[in-house]
């Protein structure tokens, strides 16, 4: 007996102990959004903004009203980030994925998320004023965030149109209005310059390459497939059901495409072993040399929903109409 | 001759005429699911292009109105996936066959011992190094992914290993914590290379899709060469049911058997897995299927599982490829869809799968 009564005193006195750190650890948290709110109301003065409040709503049905223009900012996907600094607000980012590539200063950020997850707890004590997840993110992270005090948006685009809602989205809800309308004029202008430049041309068969073993391509619904249509070609991959689907290699050669697009995405991925593949030496892309590798910059031009849309349509429309752009 | 002697010819020319009838189905599957395409080419003509790359034949047959396209969808892409199947499912069946009697486990398939896992880790391994140098036209990948399933193997083996001796139990025991070990370090290599992330999950995912003629030719005859050679352990399988001791009384040099059959076993699976990756499935439910049908005698099991196995491989990669055309399906999923219920409904018809 004399034992339980012991065990249960520990018991008790951790207890205590538990919750007095938790109390006190509330007190900190508060005393540090009192530091932040001064902050902020100092940030304030200087800008001056009377865009604010403002409401804002994403395409996953988030709602969010931001008081005052976000200073703090994070982004958990690399066409949020490309957007962000697109809108002149690099400064105010402090925190980005590993995958975060563009422009050069966003690899100066610090990271608190990759592919398997996000680090939570170093976003919270960053104190960002906006968080701007992948898609429409996690829902019990985006839970805590806002009870946090954070507010959430998602962005995940697979059309130019939506892509240029969703900077016209964040440029609202960052007080970047201004600088969103140029970002967005110039993808327009860049989308009709291209537009008309294939006008004339004749339509080209193109398949563009998600992954090689097992094929997989840009079907219907795809991001690379609307790039492809404006871009003057037909994606011969585009009346499957998913975005990306895992392809049948007989009806590639059936289907025979004039033009064949993939990025390097490994390292051995090239024109030679692309070529060397069993059966493509029957499509006529291969035998009139029309593959077209994206490497490097192009890569993450083309296979991202960011301001830089206008860029990847033109990229694409020189890989499939070489002689218009010459 | 003896009544026994008479009953045992009885019995050997029974299993040789089921053998022939599965080989005989076989070559019928091979050829009906080589015409089976979402590119719409006609039974004749499929026949009329095989015709034409054969020695000899070719200066009979005229393909010219055939279009190259078609000719390289049959001759480069769909026969040598059609074989590949084949060769797949027929490892994975007879070494779960040939598993499964030797540990005297229903559960046992050609990854309890850490096969799959093995060749996963090599794969990656050779995936996150990046190196590329293939031998003999296979790629880099794949024999790494052998060498894997290979070490693994002989990994568990000796653990389990107690005075030269290698219990079943701690056999499993060890495939399953080496197994558990491997994957760990799959997921941990994904976390560090996120960059190759895809290309090890994709490996693991298993596709008999877009290989071409090269791994199959040069992987085919060794495998064969040890599915040939398993028959011959056949007889000291059935003995080793028995138990252990008694087997050892009868004459079997038990711990050999053992270890021939797992390297046997281990060589074909690993051999096909570096090539297709890993498909689940069919190395549990096709040996069971074929006890049912044909018995637990494995000198008819393990070649009729075999048989069965390519069949119903090419079967499943056949659906894999054409339900949803021009999407493909991958082939694990077909395999388990179509095998899981097929399976259960067996279970329940047959009170036969006890005797293993």
């Amino acid at each position: 007996m004399k034992r339980f009564r012991i065990i249960a005193l520990i018991l008790a006195l951790l207890m205590l102990i538990s919750i007095t750190v938790a109390c006190s650890e509330k007190n900190d948290l508060d005393n540090d959004t009192n530091i932040e709110d001064i902050n902020q109301k100092e940030n304030n003065e200087l800008v001056e903004n009377d865009d604010f409040p403002v409401e804002v709503e994403d395409k996953f049905g988030n709602k969010e009203v931001l008081d005052k223009e976000p200073m703090r900012i994070i982004s958990l996907a690399p066409s949020n980030t490309e957007i962000l600094f697109a809108l002149g607000l690099g400064d105010r980012v402090v925190g980005v994925t590993s995958f975060c590539d563009y422009p050069e200063e966003a690899k100066s950020k610090e990271i608190v998320g990759d592919y398997s997850g996000h680090n939570l707890e170093r976003i919270i004590e960053l104190e960002p004023d906006l968080v701007l997840v992948y898609g429409p993110g996690d829902e019990e992270e985006n839970r805590i965030l806002r009870e946090a005090g954070i507010h959430v948006l998602g962005f995940l685009s697979e059309t130019m149109e939506d892509i240029i809602q969703d900077i016209e989205t964040i440029g609202k809800a960052t007080g970047r209005n201004e600088e969103a309308r140029d970002i967005i004029n110039s993808i327009r202008e860049k989308r009709d310059y291209v537009v008309e430049k294939v006008k004339e041309a004749g339509e080209v068969s193109v398949f563009y390459e998600i992954w090689h073993d097992p094929l997989m391509g840009a079907g219907k619904g795809s991001f690379m497939d609307e790039l492809i249509t404006l871009a003057g070609g037909n994606n011969i991959a585009n009346d499957t059901d998913g975005a990306y689907p895992q392809y049948d290699l007989e009806q590639l050669i059936e289907r025979d495409p004039q033009v064949y697009l993939a990025s390097k995405d490994t390292d051995d991925k090239t024109i030679e072993s692309i070529k060397t593949r069993p059966g493509y030496d029957a499509i006529s892309a291969i035998k009139n040399h029309r593959i077209y590798l994206f490497e490097g910059n192009e890569a993450n031009l083309v296979s991202r929903p960011g301001p830089r849309i206008g860029e990847a349509l033109e990229v694409v429309a020189k890989a499939i109409h070489p002689e218009l752009f010459e | 001759m003896s009544k026994v002697g008479i009953e045992l010819k009885i019995i050997k020319t029974k299993y040789s005429i089921t053998i022939l009838i599965l080989l005989v189905v076989l070559g019928l599957s091979i050829g009906f699911f080589s015409v089976i395409g979402t590119a719409n080419i006609g039974a004749i003509d499929v026949a009329r292009i095989v015709l034409s790359k054969l020695p000899i034949i070719r200066n009979y047959v005229d393909i010219s109105d055939i279009s190259d396209s078609y000719v390289t969808i049959i001759w480069t892409i769909r026969l040598p996936r059609v074989l590949l199947g084949v060769l797949v499912g027929a490892s994975l069946s007879m070494a779960g066959a040939a598993f499964q009697g030797l540990f005297k486990n229903p559960m046992a398939d050609p990854y309890v011992i850490g096969i799959s896992s093995g060749a996963a880790f090599g794969a990656s391994i050779a995936i996150v190094l990046g190196i590329n140098i293939s031998i003999l036209s296979i790629s880099t990948i794949s024999i790494f992914a052998f060498i894997g399933a290979l070490g693994a193997v002989f990994l568990v083996v000796n653990i389990s290993k107690i005075n030269y001796k290698v219990p079943t139990t701690t056999l499993i025991l060890a495939g399953i914590a080496v197994s558990q070990f491997l994957t760990a370090i799959i997921s941990l290599l994904m976390v560090l290379y996120s960059r190759d992330m895809a290309k090890i999950v994709y490996w693991t995912l298993g596709s008999l899709s877009g290989k071409g003629w090269n791994p199959l030719l040069s992987i085919s005859i060794p495998v064969i060469l040890a599915m040939i050679i398993i028959n011959f352990f056949a007889r000291d399988l059935n003995i080793m049911l028995t138990g252990d001791e008694s087997a050892q009384s009868l004459g079997v040099d038990v711990e050999k058997v053992k270890i021939y059959i797992l390297i046997l076993g281990t060589f074909m699976v690993s051999m096909v897995v570096s090539i297709s990756g890993i498909i689940g499935f069919v190395g549990l439910i096709i040996p069971h299927t074929t006890r049912i049908f044909f018995g637990a005698d494995n000198r008819i099991l393990l070649p009729a599982s075999a048989l069965v196995g390519g069949i119903f491989m090419i079967l499943a990669d056949t659906i894999a490829r054409t339900i949803i055309s021009p999407m493909e399906i991958p082939v694990g999923i077909i395999t388990a869809l179509f095998g899981g219920p097929f399976f259960l409904y067996l279970l329940r018809a047959s009170k036969k799968v006890n005797k293993y």
